[in-house]
């Protein structure tokens, strides 16, 4: 601190989760949240070397070995087809979160580029995106994938883009509400007085201001991504096969459930931990509140 | 779609209150073992997809234990109990996940309104628990809960595809599945404007409630 | 026995990595009938103590030692049960941000009422009733229509009166209030300061007032305690106090002040060095020490209370010996003169609000925040622009920053029309006007660091090379006395009066000409605000600049602009070169507003002229005085049918129907009929009441 100066009232402590290296960042999470890390890390290795590390093809069938319960051979068991169920888990996780990755990013950053535009500008531009925006959100979210899925035909693709679609009002909904207490506050206005023009002022003033809450919003969409891939696998219309799609595994299960449970249960355990843990991931990387008055209530 | 109506309606009817409630008193008694116990267990529930949730439900209750039926019946004229039965597991796996939301919202938002200046400035009025939480802490803490709620109706929607899906329900959710998977356009466009129509009802009887509880979004 | 007694009263708050020790061996005394005046600048840790004194403990916050007891009962460790008797009843409290501290969904009248109903077993209606009464007793009139409405519907000052209303509504004993005028206008305040009176001295009641404001403190206060980072240095009766202060620290806080005679070219304003001490890492000794300007070795163990004077008491090894404090000589503040040629010309300047949307019909809101305003600025002049809420000036300063678009009316800056759209402005214009802003906090993009910061703006406005904008950076962080090294530092790392030096340092980066100010102390504790006007006279002198300064705060205007403007609702209704309004203020509304400022001097010629009703967008009209409504000096139908005229007198004009002479002769003796104006207790004591009173 410099000592020629005139006292300028105590200094407060900074507390932006999201800053700094990513040790830092760990150091700040729960333990649920950093279980939730791990958990998610895991998942990303299976994506990443599943193919590899499979014991068996995941997509050959073989008629000698249908509906083995788990075994050693089998860990997971095999399904109607004869395929093991651990090897098709395996690859699974990669067709769910390559996908459910790349339609989240496409969908998030459509929607905040829309979302921190109209927020800045306010008025009629505001209200024309916004319009625009309550259309698509008329109908809720598996609906609105289903037909647009069904409009452009079943493919990977189709998949992705409607994914995309389904997730772009609510991302802009959310990065508006976070611009907009942040158009009038003192530091655009300077922003404004040097000449920097509404592009300048979105993307290089409010984007870092809003980043944070844009992660976590991130976080969310992707793990609602991942249900609705394994949900639309399930009705048919999610991943084409034969890629592995966990929804689809459960489907095609139904009705043999009752003699071979584990056809179910392990892909569905395999959806259920990792979209747990994503959320979990995200809510531990949210901003904690205050707790004030809990004495007296 | 009457049979739709009755799932919804039973799942919404269990789900707003158990987790409006549920959420107050976790906020409440916040970070003591009850909130974290059931905290642990909505960010369960309410990730998993409904066939997820259904299909362990199917399994366990039904496979393993044997108690409810996994399937709807055909039969045209079921007794009660046995209706109520098929009901169960369907409503379970359809309303957990809103469950779980409307909880974790109410429980979020009632967090924020506990720990501003206004109940803390309503304490030292002196006035009684009874009264703070009624009157000063619900109707804030309730608005964005409602919007969550509105929301649910329409997960609700695509919930019902799955579930009855996954049941063998007879409902609209199948309805919609069979007239895609049939490319009968005109099924496809009634069942989504039925669809839309009710989620849009939602929003706006939410947005209402909420105007007459918080008199700021009413001036907007 | 004294009613309200704290004894080494301790309050520490758990964060992370230890505890913070907000308040430290605390002792306060507070009777019946007594005002307990708490000064304490930001960090002071004057809320907790508030708190701490009706028993509340915050979740988080740990009371380390010490006792307070209310009438002869502990308050603190007591069961919820038991405060939940006597909070609302017996202890009230008064808070300070009245928009957070009313229950937005529930309508006034019924937050009022509810403590009623709470505490006595009574009836909805009677309860309504007292709440009405409770209303009217500070000063609302019609408090039926006002009780439907909910605060945000409210203006500032009326809030506060719900607040003050909430809190009297029971009669407490013991009144405690958090600086509960700091955000409001200052003819409110001294409307609410009058009516705090009333009630104490009606009932009888002890009270706490807490501020940093040394004048109304002065006004309110029968006694004083001043808090400096956790603890009490000097306490005392507070005419002592003020008078002769003893402590170091009261002594700089009072040189910070501006008074009257006292302008920038006559003497600086002292400020305080040095920086305020960690709560974390407390050394030992003195708290003071660090910044203290007798410090002495003794200082490095506690000092013992000793006592000075009747009742006055003072936390110091060497406390400041003589007598008055005006005799220190100063050497002026700045030696810029005002120059020739005018560098700013506003132009029958009109800014008009309104409220449509395209999509919604509806009737518009139209809201006329500037109308028709001329004003000229010379080089290397200060122009004041004074106002209440509602008066228009900080509209008038965005027009001119660009950051509104005036509707009519021109703007010239170094003789060149000023394009009213910011993207319309060449780069000079750019470079030639800059602004500082009000809030600190907000004022710099709080995910950039400093250095990040001031390097965008420099090389928006100067394309130069990296190295050159690196040097540039460095170089302004030392203008303002900050150490280069922030340059890597987060905007929250640093406290609210660095900001404010670092968006100094942003303003001039282009070597403007024309500085624009708005409010840019209002948000800083009263001894930064001295050290900032002293670097913003630096830097005027620098960069031969002028600045348009806008702000509230009379005293700071007299003190350091050359030209006052005078603004009532869009627009000037007085004006002149600041010397002359020492002397007299001319026009009634000014008159008033002079009046209102709380002096620490206290002096009884000052005469309290208190306008009725509140600033109010239905007085504006086209056709009579727009002051016609609450003017005490109202000439009858003519104020509200023919618009005034510009008298000129001197350097100075106004606009009023009355002829110069009529208004001092007027101010001489005034005769305020009651009906126009609400004349405080003191005044109406002291003199005769003439005219229907």
């Amino acid at each position: 601190m410099n000592t020629e100066t005139a006292s300028d009232g105590p200094a407060l402590a900074a507390n932006l989760t999201l800053r700094g290296s990513l040790l830092g960042i760990w150091r700040k999470l729960s333990l649920g949240a950093r279980l939730s890390a791990v958990v998610v890390m895991i998942y990303i290795l299976m994506a990443l070397f599943g193919t590899a590390v499979a014991p068996y093809s995941a997509t050959n069938f073989d008629m000698t070995q249908v509906l083995q319960p788990p075994s050693f051979a089998h860990p997971f068991g095999t399904d109607g087809f004869g395929r093991d169920v651990f090897s098709r888990v395996l690859v699974g996780a990669r067709t769910i979160l390559v996908f459910g990755s790349v339609a989240t990013l496409f969908g998030v950053s459509m929607g905040c580029a829309i979302g921190l535009v109209a927020g800045y500008f306010g008025g009629l531009l505001d209200e024309v995106m916004m319009r625009f925006v309550d259309v698509l959100l008329a109908l809720p979210g598996l609906v609105l994938a289903l037909l647009i899925m069904t409009s452009l035909g079943p493919s990977d693709v189709n998949l992705i883009v409607s994914i995309a679609v389904v997730f772009m009002p609510k991302s802009a909904r959310v990065a508006r509400s976070t611009v907009l207490p942040l158009r009038k506050l003192g530091f655009v206005d300077a922003a404004r007085m040097r000449g920097n023009g509404w592009v300048a002022i979105v993307f290089r003033e409010l984007l870092p201001n809003v980043g944070d809450e844009l992660v976590v919003e991130f976080c969310l969409r992707f793990a609602y991504a991942l249900l609705l891939i394994s949900s639309l696998g399930f009705i048919g219309f999610g991943v084409q096969p034969p890629t592995p799609d966990w929804g689809l595994m459960i489907s095609e299960s139904r009705n043999v459930v009752s003699i071979a449970p584990w056809i179910i249960v392990f892909p569905a355990l395999a959806i259920g931990i990792v979209v747990v843990a994503v959320n979990a991931l995200a809510g531990g990387l949210m901003t904690k509140g205050g707790r004030r008055t809990a004495r007296y209530l | 779609m009457a049979k739709s109506a009755i799932l919804t309606a039973t799942g919404a009817g269990f789900a707003i209150p158990t987790g409006m409630i549920l959420g107050l008193l976790c906020a409440l008694k916040r970070n003591s073992l009850f909130d974290h116990a059931v905290s642990a267990i909505t960010i369960f529930a309410a990730a998993m997809p409904e066939f997820v949730t259904g299909g362990l439900f199917i399994v366990i209750f039904s496979t393993g234990l044997g108690w409810l039926p996994p399937f709807a019946s055909a039969a045209p004229n079921k007794s009660l109990p046995q209706a109520a039965a098929e009901l169960v597991l369907p409503v379970a796996a359809l309303s957990l996940v809103i469950l779980a939301y409307i909880l974790r919202m109410m429980r979020a938002s009632t967090i924020d309104v506990l720990d501003s200046e206004y109940v803390k400035a309503a304490i030292l009025k002196g006035l009684s628990r009874r009264r703070i939480i009624l009157s000063h802490v619900l109707p804030i803490a309730m608005g964005p809960t409602l919007a969550v709620v509105a929301l649910s109706i329409g997960w609700m929607a695509g919930g019902l595809i799955i579930v009855e899906s996954l049941f063998g329900y007879p409902g609209i959710g199948r309805l919609l599945v069979f007239a895609i998977q049939n490319r009968d356009m005109p099924l496809l466009q009634a069942i989504t404007l039925i669809i839309a129509t009710v989620y849009a009802l939602a929003n706006l009887g939410a947005d209402m409630i909420n105007r007459g509880l918080d008199p700021r979004v009413a001036a907007r | 026995m004294a009613l309200l007694e704290a004894a080494g009263l301790g309050v520490a708050y758990n964060v992370d990595g230890g505890l913070l020790r907000a308040v430290r061996n605390v002792d306060l005394l507070v009777d019946r009938n007594e005002v307990l005046g708490i000064v304490g600048e930001s960090g002071s840790g004057k809320s907790t103590v508030a708190h701490a004194l009706m028993g509340y403990c915050a979740s988080g916050a740990v009371i380390t030692s010490g006792r307070v007891s209310f009438d002869g009962t502990s308050l603190l460790e007591q069961p919820a049960k038991v405060m939940r008797e006597l909070w609302g009843r017996r202890i009230a409290m008064v808070h300070q941000n009245s928009l957070a501290t009313l229950t937005p969904t529930m309508a006034v009248g019924r937050q009022v009422a509810e403590t009623v109903r709470e505490h006595r077993r009574i009836s909805r209606t009677d309860a309504h009733r007292i709440a009405a009464d409770s209303l009217r007793a500070v000063s609302i009139q019609s408090p039926e229509l006002l009780m439907q409405r909910f605060p945000h519907q409210l203006s500032g000052g009326q809030r506060q009166r719900v607040s003050i209303a909430i809190a009297l509504s029971l009669e407490p004993d013991l009144l405690i209030l958090d600086e509960p005028t700091t955000n409001l206008d200052v003819t409110t305040e001294a409307v609410i300061l009058d009516l705090l009176l009333e009630f104490q001295a009606r009932r009888g009641s002890a009270m706490v007032y807490i501020s940093h404001n040394l004048g109304v403190i002065a006004r309110i206060a029968s006694k004083v305690a001043i808090m400096y980072a956790g603890e009490i240095v000097e306490t005392g009766p507070a005419a002592d106090i003020l008078r002769e202060p003893r402590h170091p620290y009261t002594r700089a806080l009072l040189e910070c002040l501006p008074r009257p005679g006292l302008t920038k070219h006559v003497g600086r304003l002292r400020s305080i060095t040095g920086t305020f001490p960690s709560l974390r890492n407390l050394g030992g000794g003195c708290i003071f020490r660090d910044r203290c300007r007798l410090r002495s070795d003794i200082c490095d163990a506690v000092p013992d209370w000793v006592a000075v004077g009747k009742d006055h008491a003072v936390r110091c090894w060497n406390q400041v010996a003589e007598q008055s404090w005006n005799n220190e000589t100063r050497g002026p503040a700045t030696n810029l003169r005002v120059g020739d040629g005018v560098v700013l010309e506003m132009a029958n300047v009109t800014k008009t609000f309104g409220n449509r949307s395209v999509l919604q019909r509806g009737t518009s809101q139209m809201v006329c925040a500037v109308n028709a305003v001329s004003v000229r600025v010379r080089r290397t002049a200060i122009v004041g622009l004074v106002g209440e809420s509602g008066s228009g000036k900080t509209t008038l300063l965005r027009c001119v920053a660009g950051l509104e678009r005036s509707d009519a009316g021109t703007i010239q800056a170094m003789g060149a029309d000023l394009p009213a759209d910011l993207h319309g402005r060449s780069r000079e214009a750019l470079q030639a006007i800059q602004m500082v802003f009000q809030d600190p906090e907000s004022t710099l993009n709080p995910a950039i660091t400093i250095g990040g910061n001031l390097r965008r703006h420099l090389l928006a406005l100067r394309p130069v090379d990296g190295v050159t904008a690196t040097e540039e950076v460095r170089r302004a962080l030392t203008s303002v006395h900050l150490d280069p090294a922030y340059v890597d530092r987060l905007p929250a790392e640093l406290s609210g009066g660095e900001k404010q030096r670092v968006a100094i340092a942003r303003a001039f980066l282009s070597c403007p000409s024309i500085v624009l100010c708005d409010e840019p102390l209002s948000a800083l504790d009263v001894s930064v605000q001295a050290a900032i006007i002293q670097l913003l006279l630096d830097l005027q002198m620098e960069n031969k600049a002028s600045y348009v300064f806008v702000s509230h705060d009379i005293s700071i205007v007299r003190y350091a602009a050359d030209h006052i403007v005078v603004m009532y609702l869009g627009e000037i209704i007085e004006e002149g070169p600041s010397e002359s309004f020492d002397t007299r203020p001319l026009h009634p509304y000014t008159e008033a507003l002079f009046s209102a400022i709380p002096t620490i001097d206290g002096e009884s010629a000052s005469k309290r002229i208190r306008l009725a009703g509140q600033i109010s967008e239905h007085d504006k009209t086209t056709l009579g005085c727009l002051f016609a409504a609450r003017c005490p000096r109202k000439l009858g139908m003519r104020c509200e049918q023919e618009r005034p005229p510009w008298r000129t007198v001197g350097g100075r004009r106004y606009r009023c129907h009355h002829a110069p002479n009529d208004l001092l002769a007027l101010q001489e003796a005034p005769i305020i009929r009651a009906a126009e104006a609400m004349i405080s207790p003191e005044w109406n004591s002291a003199r005769k009441p003439a005219h229907g009173n």
